[in-house]
C-alpha cells in the first residue's frame, strides 16, 4: 500500500490526520482556490501540507510576507468570487486586524475563511492571547472545531457560511486541535472556485465615504441576524445528553468534558452538554432553548470568560435565575490550558458528581534532573553571530552589560539562554529596531544594537528601519540572514527563487532594500568568518548613523539536509584539561562532559562547524571524518 | 487485548531524536487497525535539543476525546533519553510499564554546571528504585539502531518493544503503518529496527488493566 495523500484521497476514507492536515483537506473539499498566510505555530502545517501533497492541484497556495498582506490577498481574491483562506497564529491576527475590520463593512463574494490558531498554555507563543474577542471587535462570525474531524468539516462549512452571510468567517482553533492527530473521514471534493467577476461598487468597497460607512455598518449588523439560521442549516451547535445539570463547552474543552463524563455512570440522563460551535454572533436562541431548564450551568472554556460573560448577560436579560459557574467565580483558571483533571474537579464541585476518583492516582513522582531549555542547534550561524556581537562589543571597549541588545522573533532569540545571555528584549515581529530607536530618542547615550532575522525583517522590520534612518538615530542593526523562516519549520521568504509550490519568483534582496533606505554603513559578512564579523561589530558600533551588518549563512539544519555532514570534531582526551572553555563560550548541545570529566562531542549531533575547536586554548579539539 | 478501553502512552524525547515520528507511527497504526486515536504534541518551534513530550491515546472500541492525560495515567511511558525519562516519570501509573532507551543526551545546563555523564547510571538506578523492577524495560535502542545502520531508527526499536509488551497492534498493521510513513532506505531500516525491538523482549506484559 502506498502513502495515502490526504489531499487526493477519495471520499469516505479513514485517515490519521493532524488538525492542520485536516484543514488542508478541508481546503480541497471546500473548493478553496487561494490559500495564503504567514508561518506561525500552531498554524503553519495547513500551507505546508498543501505544499507537500498538493502537486498538480489547481490551487494558489503561497506564503505571504506577513499576515496583513496575506489577509488582503485573500480578501482581493474573494471580492472577485474566488474562495480563499488565510492562516495565522494568534498574534498574526493583531497584524492583520486593520484590514479585517474594514472587510466586515465591505463583505465578501467568494467564501473567505480566516484561520487563527491560539495557543493556550502557552506552548510556543509570546502571550496567551484569546482571539475570540476579535470576532466581537470586528463583528465577524467565528466558528470553532473541537477535533481534527471537525477542523476539516468546519473549514468546508466556514466557506459556505461565509458566502451565505457575505462576510469573512473566522475559524478559531487552539494548539490541541491544530496539532492533535486523530482519525478523520474524508468527504467529497469540490472543484476550486476561482475569479468570477468584480463589479465596481464604491459605496460597498470604498471606506472613505462616511455616509457609506454608516450604511455598511447597518448592513453588517443586519447580516448577522441570519447567522443563527445558517448555524442550524450547517448543523452547528449541538446538545448531548439531558438533565438539569448543564455544561457549556466550545472547541477543545468539549473533549475534556466528554472524557470526564465518560467516567460518570449513564451521564446522558443526568447532564446536558451544550456544545457551542459558533462563538460569534452568540447563538442566543440556541442557548436559551438549551439552558432555560437548567438548574445550574458550568461553562468550560480556555483562557478568558468569553462565553461566560455573554451567557451571564443573556440569562440576566431573560430573567432566568440559573446559577452560572466558570472562571468569574473561580471554578476554572484564567491562565494556562485546560486538561481532564482540572475539568473533572470543576465538574465534581459544581455538579456534585464524584468524578475525581475515577482519575487514576499513583505514587510515582518525577526525579529532579538538570533543565533542558531549547538551545541553538549545533553549527547554527546565529551562535556565531551572537558571539561575534558580544566579542565585538568588548573589542570596542564596552562592557557587554552596558550595551542593550534588542532581540526579535526567531531562533536567534534563543541567544537569551546561558551561556550567551545576549538578548535584552524580544517582543513582537519587527520591534527590535523601533524599540532600540525608542531607547535612544528617550535619552540613552551609549550605543544600542537591534538583532533581527531575515524573515522578520521582511515581515515588519523594514518600516522601523526607515524610521530610524529618517530620524538619524545612531544604532547598530544585525540582520541575521539564513534565508528561511527557520523557527516554524523552514518556510520560504521573498528571497527564494522558487517557492514550495514550484512558483518561479523574482527574488527580493535584503541588501538592495537596505541600500535604498539609505543606511549609513552596510556590510555583508559570513558569520563563520567570525574574526571579520567581530571587527565589523566593533567598527560599526562606534560610528554615527544607522549601521547594518548582514550576517549571511544558511540554517544549519537545512545545510546538513542538503549537503550532508562533511566533517566532525572530536576531543583528544589527553589534551583536554577540563577548562570547559568550549562549553562556556558556545553552549553547543553537541558538547558534554563525559564520565572522565573531560569534554566529549556527540558524533550524532556534531555538524563540523569547528567553533569549539577554534576557541579551545589547548588545541584539544580536532577534525575527524564524519564516518568515525 | 481487552476491548472498550483507552490506552495512554507517553513518549518523552529530546527534540530531533524522533519522538514525534514515533507518536505519528503509533497514531497511523491505530487508524489502520480500526481503532480510535488522539495525540497531543508540540511541534513547529525550534524544539531541537529541547524537551519534547507526546501524548498518544489509543481507543479500542471506544472513542478518544482528550488529546492529553494527567499524571499517573499512562499505561506505557516510552523514553528516548534518560533525563527526559526522569522528567516524565510522574505520568506513569503505578502498574504501568516503562520502556527506556539508556541513552543520555546531557543538556548544556548540565555541562555548564560541570556535571558529567555518570549521571546516566545514577538516574537509571533511581528510576528502577521508583518503578517496580518488573515494569522497567531498559533497551539500548540507539545502539541497536546504530548497528542496523542509523541511530535514527531508535524510535522504531522502541516501537517494537512497546508492541511486544502491549500487544496493541497485529504485526501486519504496524508494518503497514511503518511502510506508509517512511520511504526508501529509511523504510527498510525502520522495519528492521521495529523487528529487532520486538525480538529484544520475549514476553508480553498483560497485567495492565
Amino acid at each position: 500500500m502506498s502513502v495515502l495523500n490526504p489531499l487526493k484521497a477519495p471520499a469516505g476514507i479513514r485517515l490519521a490526520l493532524m488538525g492542520n492536515e485536516a484543514i488542508a483537506r478541508g481546503v480541497i473539499e471546500s473548493g478553496t482556490y487561494v490559500v495564503t498566510g504567514y508561518p506561525g505555530t500552531p498554524s503553519s502545517e495547513v500551507l505546508m501540507t498543501l505544499h507537500e501533497y498538493g502537486d498538480g492541484l489547481d490551487l494558489y497556495a503561497e506564503w505571504a510576507v506577513n499576515e496583513r498582506v496575506a489577509f488582503e490577498i485573500a480578501l482581493g481574491a474573494s471580492l472577485g468570487g474566488a474562495r480563499s483562506l488565510v492562516t495565522m497564529k494568534g498574534p498574526g491576527i493583531n497584524v492583520a486586524s486593520d484590514p479585517i475590520l474594514s472587510a466586515a463593512y465591505s463583505g465578501v463574494n467568494g467564501g473567505l475563511t480566516i484561520l487563527v490558531a491560539d495557543d493556550p498554555g502557552p506552548i510556543t507563543t509570546q502571550t496567551e492571547q484569546d482571539s475570540r474577542w476579535y470576532a466581537k471587535l470586528s463583528k465577524l462570525p467565528m466558528i470553532t472545531p473541537s477535533s481534527p474531524q471537525e477542523a476539516k468539516d468546519f473549514t468546508v462549512v466556514s466557506q459556505l457560511f461565509s458566502e451565505d452571510i457575505m462576510l469573512p468567517v473566522i475559524l478559531r482553533t487552539t494548539t490541541r486541535v491544530n496539532h492533535a492527530v486523530s482519525e478523520v473521514i474524508t468527504g467529497d471534493v469540490r472543484p476550486p472556485k476561482k475569479y468570477r467577476e468584480f463589479r465596481k461598487d464604491p459605496p460597498r468597497y470604498v471606506r472613505a465615504g462616511m455616509t457609506w460607512n454608516l450604511e455598511r455598518h447597518k448592513w453588517l449588523n443586519n447580516q448577522l441576524k441570519i447567522a443563527e439560521d445558517l448555524a442550524r442549516k450547517y448543523g452547528l451547535n449541538r446538545v448531548l445528553g439531558s438533565g438539569s445539570s448543564c455544561v457549556v463547552v466550545e472547541g477543545v474543552s468539549y473533549n475534556y468534558v466528554m472524557e470526564v463524563l465518560g467516567r460518570v455512570e449513564s451521564w446522558e440522563r443526568k447532564v446536558r452538554v451544550v456544545k457551542v460551535d459558533v462563538l460569534y454572533p452568540i447563538p442566543r436562541n440556541f442557548l436559551l432553548d438549551s439552558l432555560s431548564e437548567c438548574r445550574e450551568v458550568l461553562i468550560v472554556e480556555e483562557l478568558n470568560p468569553y462565553l461566560e460573560e455573554s451567557i451571564r448577560a443573556l440569562l440576566q436579560d431573560q430573567d432566568l435565575r440559573i446559577k452560572v459557574f466558570g472562571k468569574l467565580s473561580g471554578y476554572l483558571p484564567l491562565e494556562g490550558e485546560l486538561n481532564t483533571r482540572v475539568v473533572s474537579q470543576a465538574i465534581s464541585k459544581v455538579l456534585g458528581y464524584e468524578v475525581a476518583e475515577y482519575l487514576h492516582s499513583g505514587a510515582i513522582k518525577d526525579l529532579e534532573v538538570p533543565p533542558r531549555p531549547p538551545p541553538l542547534c549545533p553549527g547554527c550561524p546565529h551562535r556565531n553571530s551572537c558571539i561575534a556581537m558580544l566579542l565585538g562589543i568588548a573589542k570596542a571597549g564596552y562592557n557587554r552589560d552596558e550595551i542593550p541588545v534588542f532581540g526579535d522573533i526567531g531562533c536567534y532569540a534563543l541567544c537569551v539562554n546561558p551561556p550567551l545571555n545576549a538578548i535584552w528584549t524580544e517582543h513582537s515581529m519587527g520591534a527590535s529596531i523601533s524599540m532600540a530607536m525608542g531607547l535612544k530618542v528617550g535619552g540613552f547615550d551609549k550605543p544600542v544594537i537591534a538583532i533581527i532575522g531575515d524573515s522578520t525583517f521582511f515581515h515588519a522590520g523594514i518600516q522601523p528601519l526607515i524610521e530610524a534612518v529618517n530620524k538619524r538615530v545612531d544604532m547598530l542593526v544585525l540582520v541575521l540572514d539564513n534565508s528561511v523562516v527557520a523557527m516554524t519549520g523552514h518556510q520560504s521568504t521573498p528571497s527564494w527563487e522558487i517557492t514550495e509550490s514550484g512558483r518561479i519568483t523574482k527574488p527580493v534582496e535584503i541588501v538592495e532594500i537596505l541600500k535604498s533606505i539609505g543606511v549609513d554603513n552596510l556590510a555583508v559578512v559570513d558569520p563563520f568568518e567570525i574574526d571579520m564579523m567581530i571587527n565589523k561589530v566593533s567598527e560599526f558600533i562606534k560610528k554615527p548613523g544607522v549601521n547594518v551588518i548582514v550576517a549571511k549563512a544558511p540554517c544549519a539544519l537545512l545545510k546538513v539536509r542538503k549537503e550532508g555532514v562533511k566533517k566532525k570534531y572530536t576531543v583528544l582526551s589527553d589534551k583536554c584539561v577540563r577548562c570547559l572553555a568550549c562549553v562556556r563560550l558556545t553552549g553547543c548541545p553537541a558538547l558534554y562532559v563525559g564520565d572522565d570529566n573531560k569534554v566529549k562531542i556527540s558524533l550524532d549531533d556534531c555538524v563540523g562547524c569547528g567553533l569549539c575547536a577554534r576557541y579551545c586554548p589547548y588545541k584539544a579539539i580536532v577534525e575527524v571524518s564524519p564516518h568515525e | 487485548m481487552s476491548k472498550d478501553k483507552v490506552f495512554n502512552i507517553l513518549i518523552s524525547s529530546v527534540g530531533g531524536q524522533g519522538g514525534l515520528t514515533l507518536s505519528r507511527v503509533i497514531a497511523l497504526s491505530a487508524v489502520i487497525s480500526g481503532y480510535y486515536v488522539r495525540t497531543g504534541e508540540t511541534l513547529g518551534m525550534a524544539q531541537r535539543f529541547g524537551s519534547v513530550v507526546s501524548y498518544v491515546r489509543v481507543g479500542i472500541g471506544r472513542e478518544v476525546y482528550s488529546p492529553l492525560f494527567s499524571f499517573n495515567e499512562a499505561h506505557y511511558v516510552v523514553c528516548m533519553e534518560v533525563l527526559e525519562c526522569a522528567r516524565t516519570l510522574k505520568y506513569l501509573r503505578d502498574d504501568g510499564v516503562l520502556i527506556l532507551d539508556n541513552t543520555i543526551k546531557p543538556p548544556t545546563s548540565m555541562s555548564l554546571a560541570g556535571k558529567n555523564s555518570t549521571l546516566r547510571e545514577q538516574v537509571i538506578k533511581q528510576i528502577t528504585n521508583i518503578v517496580k523492577p518488573e515494569n522497567v524495560i531498559v533497551v539500548p535502542a540507539r545502539d541497536i539502531a546504530s548497528s542496523l545502520g542509523s541511530s535514527r531508527g531508535a524510535n522504531m526499536v522502541l516501537l517494537g518493544v512497546l508492541n511486544r509488551v502491549s500487544g496493541l497492534f497485529v504485526k501486519e498493521k504496524i508494518e503497514e503503518a511503518i511502510s506508509n510513513f517512511f520511504k526508501g532506505r529509511a523504510k527498510e531500516l525502520s522495519l528492521r529496527a521495529y523487528e529487532e525491538g520486538y525480538r529484544y523482549v520475549n514476553h508480553q506484559q498483560t497485567h495492565i488493566t
